[in-house]
């Protein structure tokens, strides 16, 4: 099922598209009036294609092509520009749109080029077969080859700045492999010998091949090349040498994000605005009752996640956050405390998201080490503030459980935090 | 020989995790972690010459001691004037930002930190 994200503010020319998709089968549409909805949607949602407006309110389409882009380089963006709007046009495909089709919509040719598109991101997704792929290794690899045709030095110095010019592979230690290959080419040569070099690739990996090495000896290519790259992959078959490089693949951990009101508190500056002693002084009375409350959940709390690391199930886990919601609404009842009270429903929501298929993981035993901790540190919380009355600002707390919230979230899903993790040195 | 770095926050979440994200430093012998739950403990230790480290991580906002208080009363001690503190803390204003810079704090690392940015302040710091 390709999911198709249409944005646009005018009601009507969404419609237009969502009716043309209707005709394609295996899309599901979905859509967003403007570019910050778009960005949302594409930040909880896989989206493979986009077909997005230039000119909105809020956020336009430029912006939201570069953001979209940077958070879900997979999606593909078309951008639907005006006819006469070629300066647009142009700033959108610079963003990282990766083509545009023109206002008003032509439904045959808007047609045909989404087909396209759906071909090109099936593409992307399917394991590829080429029956003639020449490199000894697989069949994988795209339809295409690079071929140079070595007949001189000057045709070897073509070679090696192929490489240097063009940054088409990204491959480790792809340049003590040009120099080997060259090493051997300036060989070959000197003996008059006249070759071609073949290159193929997939994504993962790059084949780059010497045909006809067969005046050079076996056992002297594998000492050199034993000798200058100690774990290359290689192997010399039919006087064919080929060597198997691995792309640097960018790994893209999700990224956990972080909603305003959590950005807001985690930003706050609590420095000795109100001590515990002045906050009990001017505290009514009436909620000290509620604040004892508290050790009780927090013992009951204790229990349940012990129980539930004993048999992690979603149905223990669930039971351990509903104990958890108790004491979230004491936090919220005592108006002061409110950020806590967020910080706590933020990773009561993130618990109880996890199903058994998670829970399954090894990962479950560190998580609940993690929230026992979490809620020691919400007992030395209340001691602190309601028992012992020695902490210098009320509200030390605030925006570090939260941030302590999120990063078990993170640990456990292993994302990367969009918020924080800023580092400088001065 | 081991670096040791000291790490004094009052969130034993935090300490938990950030013990995790050193592991890789800690296998593989470049440094030890010790970790204080209190910075008013910390500070009487390291004032009495019982503790001792080659980097300290601080915490700001703790209810016994505030972080930068605890940076300023060690950068004007002899013994751990010219020894590296990195603040790790919620707190990213430029102000809070500039009185760090004022004491002498090395780094700031803003939280939540991920477990690469921690590792990589410390062996910046320590030259790993």
């Amino acid at each position: 099922m390709v999911q198709v994200l249409i944005v646009d503010d005018n009601d009507n020319n969404r419609l237009t598209i969502d009716l043309l998709l209707e005709s394609l089968d295996n899309i599901e549409t979905c859509e967003a009036a403007d570019g910050k909805e778009a960005v949302e949607l594409c930040k909880t949602k896989k989206i493979d294609l986009v077909f997005m407006d230039i000119m909105m309110p809020i956020m336009d389409g430029i912006e939201a092509t570069k953001i979209i882009n940077e958070i879900s380089p997979s999606s593909m963006i078309i951008a639907l520009s005006a006819l006469d709007d070629k300066e647009s046009k142009q700033t959108m495909l610079i963003s990282g749109a990766q083509d545009y089709l023109t206002k008003p919509i032509d439904s045959d040719l808007f047609i045909q080029r989404t087909k396209n598109y759906i071909n090109i991101i099936n593409l992307r997704q399917n394991q590829i077969d080429n029956q003639d792929a020449s490199n000894p290794f697989t069949t994988s690899v795209y339809d295409r080859k690079i071929t140079f045709f070595m007949k001189n030095e000057e045709s070897i110095v073509q070679f090696w700045d192929f490489f240097l010019q063009h940054n088409i592979y990204n491959c480790m230690d792809l340049s003590d492999y040009i120099r080997i290959v060259y090493g051997f080419s300036r060989w070959l040569i000197k003996d008059n010998v006249q070759f071609t070099i073949d290159v193929e690739s997939n994504e993962s990996n790059v084949y780059i091949m010497i045909n006809d090495i067969g005046s050079l000896k076996k056992g002297t290519i594998n000492n050199i090349i034993h000798k200058y790259i100690p774990n290359a992959l290689f192997t010399i078959q039919d006087k064919t040498l080929t060597f198997k490089l691995l792309q640097i693949q960018t790994v893209e951990n999700e990224t956990l994000y972080v909603n305003d009101e959590a950005k807001n508190i985690l930003s706050k500056t609590h420095i000795n605005n109100i001590s515990a002693e002045e906050f009990i002084e001017n505290t009514a009375i009436s909620i000290l009752p509620k604040i004892d409350s508290l050790e009780n959940i927090e013992f009951e709390l204790d229990t349940a996640f012990i129980a539930f690391e004993l048999n992690p199930t979603k149905d223990m886990l669930h039971k351990a956050c509903i104990i958890f919601d108790e004491y979230h609404d004491v936090l919220e009842l005592l108006v002061e405390f409110e950020h806590l009270a967020f910080a706590i429903k933020s990773l009561i929501s993130f618990l109880d998201s996890l199903d058994d298929e998670k829970l399954q993981s090894d990962k479950v035993k560190n998580l609940v080490s993690l929230l026992l901790l979490f809620l020691n540190d919400l007992s030395s919380w209340r001691e602190n503030i309601f028992t012992k009355q020695e902490a210098l600002d009320v509200h030390y707390l605030d925006a570090s459980l939260l941030s302590s919230c999120i990063q078990i979230e993170a640990l456990f899903d292993e994302k990367d935090i969009e918020e924080g993790d800023d580092l400088e040195f001065f | 020989m081991a670096k040791k770095v000291i790490l004094v926050d009052d969130s034993k979440t935090i300490l938990a995790t950030a013990q995790m994200a050193v592991e890789d430093l800690v296998s593989n012998g470049l440094i030890d972690m010790v970790t204080y739950i209190n910075p008013a403990e910390l500070l009487e230790a390291l004032e009495n010459g019982i503790e001792d480290y080659d980097m300290l991580i601080s915490d700001i906002n703790m209810p016994q001691l505030n972080g930068l208080d605890l940076a300023t009363k060690l950068k004007a001690n002899e013994a751990f004037k010219n020894k590296p503190i990195l603040i790790l803390t919620t707190e990213s204003s430029a102000d809070m930002k500039a009185k760090g810079k004022a004491i002498g704090v090395t780094g700031w690392l803003v939280k939540p930190f991920s477990n690469e940015k921690l590792t990589k302040a410390i062996s910046m710091v320590l030259g790993l």
